[in-house]
């Protein structure tokens, strides 16, 4: 404040409330000189003459940022916003804290917006990179200016047109920014001459210091106008620069975390669980206990029950609950009446016998001849049911009792005069016990039987908060087993499986070495892509030995990482076993408590799992193994019969082999490339579509021949054929020849020898083999594929285990696995357009970045050149 | 040598007239500007078109006379091209996306909007703080004034050199211009006109001796207070305008939206639409993902809501409550008339 007060830059104020004009002096005001020190301090004296304020000593000082104090002063900075925000709450902030708090409020308003935007996505990586992107958005704000300014400029012109300084009050100020109030006084001599030597200022020149100062000067505004005018669009990009570089690590750092976690929660399974535990069993369970205490055991509060029970578990487990609870509380098929009940059954007498007359008989009639509440109390207390509880045959005789009270009504009726005929009287009694018309209303039997003998008492209670325990503690066993299983194997984005798989896949294009220019010119149409990875795998099967191994060997290591993160092995084993403890501990605590059917739900009957909650978990697990591994392996099993077919051209791996004629070979070769590309399951199951010439030429059985890396076919013409072609689908050896080749023949010695080094994915391309050749690719398949496809049957809601074949339409698409062309083609796609926004963005940003770096070159020339004589 | 000014309309960017300032009193002293939407757009136009023009240009050169003021109405040109380039950066996406053009244009789309909601809504919300504070306080803490600067001269023909600012009166705390908020005795005002009435409405009281002294350390309490208030909620209202944008019900408004604005139909139907799905983005941001179970993830458009609102709430009653009491003292108690004294 003192500094602008002498500078004049402010207006003064005088006591009296009278402004001062800028010019004015107060030259009135008396002074006191003082003398010498006194020992004590006056403060009366002090306060009545301020003409003893000077101005401080300079304490402002030059902020010099290293790494080494970069720490302390990220600490120093939120210290100094945290003051800034007290300040400001209570009304005492200056200038420069308030400046300070607009910079705090901007990044609170990017966290708003990545937090909102974090509950709206889905997978875990893309949450976290709305964080990355702010943090981005904010690191380019601040990157910018000093990688493409100040770093320039320090290497350029010897000095920072960004530094700060720390003023006497302790803020920290940009040195530059008012290019009218430089504190240049800051800089020592020394410093200003290793600038000016820098800048080329004659050493000679008088006044060096001022002209290193005024140079210093217009470099620095010119540094703060370019960072103004290029920040705008360089912050944007560097950002989505940034985040896409960012995102592969956070991928991976996610993975890594993710994976950790899960390993961790199945090693120590029985202290981990308890973070899973759940109480919405037990709560949903009181909650309905708190509702219906001691009331009738009817079906919706068994209903009821068994929903709560379920809570935390799928309809088929809460069929198994209520059966069982049925069983327990409703067999026992008695019911009681209440005077409660009178006014309701008048109602529905009414309802009924009213349906009943159809309209011939008169409102006011029927009103007469329905049985009031009066006389059903009468009955039911005559009779004595009140007192006892009764079987379904006895809520017939209260039936049988009231359409006697109506008939005897009638009578009266009759008696005082009233014509009804015998048919219509008929009717109306008859509707007592069977109304005549859907009822909107509860029907007679209904209301009878609403009120179970059997209550919802303590001992009931009792039993159901016993069982309401059990299925909560195994909840959270379930739900950790489930956490387990589906943080591995889930089609859901952060998951291992998904990872696995997306890389994989996005390193196929580096293994088959398929270019930039390949992806562009094939990136549109999927049929492109599935030549050129075709073209690429006989580029490789027809390579020589060490380029074929190479190959295989990448592959086969990509495959391996299935055991880094998915680990089928620990899922089949580990976790298999704790899923079974888990199970038959829960079904056999059922037991005991009488709860056979929800046991049987969860485990199965004993003699077979199917249908049962412990099937479909370890079916969840084995699918998600079998179509992931399946089809990454079909790409090894692609690259091995190419190989094959290379170093046996005259097909002696098969039976009769040699003697086939080359263009039957050649149409093998043919429909093997199809399959191999874009085979899918369906085309197994149209006996494949393929056309082929219905005359082939016997007379050559020549061996199959190669140019150029590829196979070179004699015969097989698919344009010819899509005239002259025919689907031969009778033809069973052709079929016989195909699965053979593609699934049974030898492994090849190359393929072999490498995989050798991969114990795992030898093991799925086995699998793999075995399980197209002798389900998929079985000759019943060809034959009568209806049959082997066809849906097993069921048997009360259970599939029959004589019915039961292992060549479910599932386990089939499984075992085909996805279609490689298309796998590819979203992959290269994806490939592309990642390269391309970069490469667009990347060039953008860098020619900003040349273009500001160079700019530097440029500052500092305009204005006054020194003279000769000045030099001089 | 100076040469005698010749006026200062030519070096105020396109404006050719300036209906807001008294060409006379503006040479003179500073001058206030009545604080109405019309006069905040023209200092507005005046300011971007000397950012965009005029200050670059002296700034690249080095000038001399390039100041703070120029370097911070510079502030628009990235904030500006920064928006552009995040439209631009979203909407490019959709051009390598062959088979899903439609799905990530629709994004790009949304962000582009998401971009301009963002400026409005901090534009606009900052109403929401200042406002009511004004209502409650008579004290606008926005209220701009004009002064004419004068430069040094470029060359030597150079006789252009003045330049016209445009200030809030409460842009700084350390020095507010009280100075322009005393009323002019030879127009027959109090001195302490404005200083008066502010005491009155918060509740110092009628007739005090020095208004202006009592008032003073209240408003600027009030101003950094406001100051807090606007700096934070406008960011989060500012987030509340991209949550609004991100919503489904714009798909259907860019399925339709036409800018050919001399087509009539079109682009009166595509107003209307604007104003439809504006709406019902609101209510979709307020009940949240239709599918959603989690409660935060359900609620979080409530609570983005929640929290600008609750901001803008707490900053005002903040800036409404004092810290500073009226003194008990009177100013004969402390003061000794027979002398003369500096205060700041």
């Amino acid at each position: 404040m003192m500094d602008n007060f002498i500078t004049g830059k402010h207006p003064m104020f005088l006591a009296s409330g009278t402004e001062a004009k800028p010019g004015q002096h107060t030259s009135d005001i008396e002074l006191v000189t003082r003398r010498k020190n006194k020992p004590k301090f006056d403060v009366n004296r002090e306060l009545a003459n301020r003409t003893f304020i000077r101005p401080l000593p300079p304490k402002g000082r030059i902020v010099r940022n290293s790494i080494a104090s970069a720490p302390l002063n990220f600490v120093q900075d939120i210290k100094t916003d945290i003051n800034a925000l007290r300040s400001a709450a209570s009304g005492e902030a200056n200038d420069h804290q308030l400046g300070k708090l607009n910079d705090l409020g901007m990044k609170l308003g990017g966290l708003a917006i990545a937090s909102y935007l974090f509950t709206l996505k889905h997978a875990p990586v893309t949450k976290a990179m709305e964080f990355v992107g702010v943090g981005s958005f904010f690191a380019s704000m601040a990157l910018w200016p000093k990688l493409a300014l100040d770093l320039p400029a320090r290497l350029i012109h010897g000095f920072s047109p960004f530094m700060r300084y720390e003023d006497a009050q302790g803020r920290k100020k940009g040195f530059f920014s008012d290019n009218q109030f430089i504190p240049f006084d800051m800089l020592t001599e020394k410093e200003i001459n290793r600038i000016g030597n820098r800048l080329r200022i004659p050493t000679n020149l008088p006044n060096r210091r001022e002209a290193v100062e005024e140079k210093m000067r217009q470099i620095a505004l010119q540094n703060n106008t370019m960072w103004m005018l290029t920040a705008g669009f360089a912050t944007p990009v560097l950002s989505s620069l940034i985040c896409n570089v960012a995102e592969p690590y956070v991928d991976k750092a996610h993975s890594f975390i993710m994976n950790k976690k899960l390993d961790n929660l199945l090693r120590d399974f029985s202290n981990q669980k308890v973070k899973y535990a759940t109480n919405i069993t037990i709560d949903n369970v009181n909650s309905v206990i708190s509702l219906n205490h001691d009331l009738p055991m009817t079906e919706k509060l068994v209903g009821d029950l068994a929903d709560a029970l379920a809570s935390d578990f799928d309809p088929i487990v809460r069929t198994g609950i209520y059966e069982d609870l049925k069983i327990k509380f409703l067999d026992n098929k008695k019911f009681v009446l209440s005077d409660t009940q009178l006014n309701e059954i008048s109602n529905s007498l009414s309802k009924q016998i009213k349906d009943a007359s159809n309209g011939k008989v008169l409102s006011d009639v029927i009103n007469k001849i329905i049985p009031d509440a009066k006389q059903l109390n009468q009955l039911f207390t005559d009779k004595g049911y009140y007192t006892k509880a009764l079987d379904s045959i006895e809520i017939g005789e209260v039936i049988s009792d009231i359409s006697g009270l109506v008939y005897q009504n009638i009578q009266t009726q009759k008696a005082s005069g009233l014509e009804i005929k015998k048919n219509v009287e008929r009717a109306l009694v008859s509707a007592v016990a069977n109304p005549q018309k859907p009822m909107n209303i509860p029907a007679l039997t209904t209301i009878l039987s609403e009120r179970p003998e059997k209550r919802f008492d303590a001992e009931a209670q009792n039993l159901i908060r016993k069982l309401a325990v059990q299925m909560n503690n195994f909840a959270t066993e379930n739900n950790a087993l489930h956490e387990y299983a589906y943080g591995k194997l889930a089609q859901a984005p952060g998951t291992a499986k998904a990872k696995y798989w997306n890389d994989f896949v996005k390193s196929l294009a580096n293994i088959l070495n398929i270019n930039t220019k390949e992806i562009e010119q094939t990136r549109y149409d999927r049929k492109l892509v599935g030549e050129l990875f075709n073209n690429k795998v006989w580029e490789y099967a027809t390579a020589d030995q060490e380029t074929y191994n190479k190959f295989i060997r990448s592959l086969a290591s990509e495959i391996a990482k299935i055991d880094m993160n998915v680990k089928p092995d620990v899922l089949t084993g580990k976790y298999f076993e704790n899923m079974q403890d888990s199970f038959n501990n829960a079904a056999r605590q059922l037991k005991q408590l009488g709860f056979d059917k929800t046991a049987e739900r969860l485990v199965g009957n004993g003699k077979t799992e199917r249908g049962s909650l412990i099937s479909a978990k370890k079916a969840f697990v084995t699918d998600g193994i079998q179509n992931v591994s399946n089809t990454f392996s079909s790409i090894l099993n692609k690259a091995n019969v190419y190989r094959m077919i290379y170093k046996n051209p005259d097909f002696k791996f098969l039976e009769n082999g040699t003697s086939l004629p080359r263009e039957i070979k050649e149409e093998l070769v043919a429909l093997i490339e199809y399959l191999t590309t874009e085979g899918r399951v369906s085309d197994y199951a149209v006996k494949f579509d393929f056309l082929r010439n219905p005359t082939p030429d016997k007379s050559d059985t020549s061996a199959l021949s190669f140019e150029n890396g590829k196979i070179s076919y004699k015969h097989y013409n698919p344009k010819k054929l899509e005239s002259s072609g025919i689907i031969i689908h009778s033809d069973v050896n052709f079929f016989k020849r195909i699965m053979q080749t593609l699934f049974n023949c030898t492994i090849d010695n190359d393929t072999k020898n490498i995989l050798a080094d991969f114990s795992t994915v030898e093991k799925m391309l086995n699998v793999y083999r075995n399980d197209m050749y002798k389900e998929v690719g079985t000759l019943e398949n060809f034959m009568y594929p209806d049959a082997v496809t066809g849906t097993p049957a069921y048997e009360n809601g259970r599939i029959k285990p004589e019915s039961y074949t292992k060549t479910t339409p599932k386990f089939r698409s499984n075992t085909v696995g996805a279609a490689l062309d298309e796998m590819l083609s979203n992959s290269l796609r994806e490939t592309y357009n990642t390269r391309k926004w970069l490469k667009t963005f990347g060039r953008f940003g860098a020619g900003l970045l040349g273009f500001t770096v160079l700019s530097q070159l440029f500052f500092g020339h305009s204005g006054s050149k020194y003279s000769e004589k000045e030099k001089a | 040598m100076i040469q005698p000014v010749k006026n200062y309309s030519n070096n105020i960017g396109f404006t050719s007239s300036n209906k807001m300032i008294d060409e006379e009193e503006i040479k003179k002293h500073p001058v206030l500007i009545k604080n109405n939407l019309s006069n905040r757009m023209a200092i507005g136009w005046d300011k971007f078109t000397n950012a965009i023009t005029m200050y670059p240009a002296r700034g690249l050169k080095g000038s001399k006379n390039s100041n703070f003021y120029e370097f911070l109405t510079m502030g628009i040109i990235p904030y500006l091209t920064g928006s552009l380039t995040l439209m631009a950066v979203f909407n490019t996406y959709s051009t390598y996306m062959p088979k899903d053009k439609a799905g990530a244009a629709k994004f790009g789309n949304k962000m582009a909007l998401g971009v301009l909601f963002y400026g409005l809504a901090k534009s606009i919300s900052k109403e929401f703080v200042t406002k009511p504070v004004k209502w409650f306080t008579g004290i606008d803490t926005e209220e701009p004034y004009a002064e004419m600067k004068y430069k040094l001269p470029e060359h030597i023909n150079d006789t252009n050199i003045t330049s016209l600012e445009y200030h809030k009166v409460l842009e700084s705390l350390e020095f507010p211009r009280w100075d322009v908020k005393y009323g002019d005795e030879s127009k027959g005002e109090t001195r302490n006109v404005w200083f008066d009435k502010i005491a009155k409405k918060i509740g110092l009281g009628d007739n005090l001796k020095d208004s202006d002294q009592d008032v003073k350390p209240r408003v600027k309490e009030i101003t950094v207070k406001t100051d807090l208030a606007k700096a934070f909620a406008s960011y989060l209202w500012a987030g509340v305008g991209v949550g609004l944008a991100l919503q489904n019900t714009w798909d259907k408004f860019f399925e339709m939206a036409t800018f050919k604005f001399w087509k009539v139909k079109p682009f009166y139907e595509t107003v209307v639409k604007f104003g439809e799905c504006l709406w019902n983005s609101c209510k979709e941001l307020y009940r949240g993902p239709k599918d959603e179970t989690k409660y935060l993830y359900k609620n979080s458009g409530k609570l983005l809501v929640g929290t600008a609102a609750l901001a803008t709430v707490l900053g005002v009653a903040n800036a409404l409550i004092s810290r500073h009491k009226p003194s008990k003292l009177d100013s004969n108690d402390v003061i000794e008339k027979g002398r003369k004294y500096v205060v700041n």
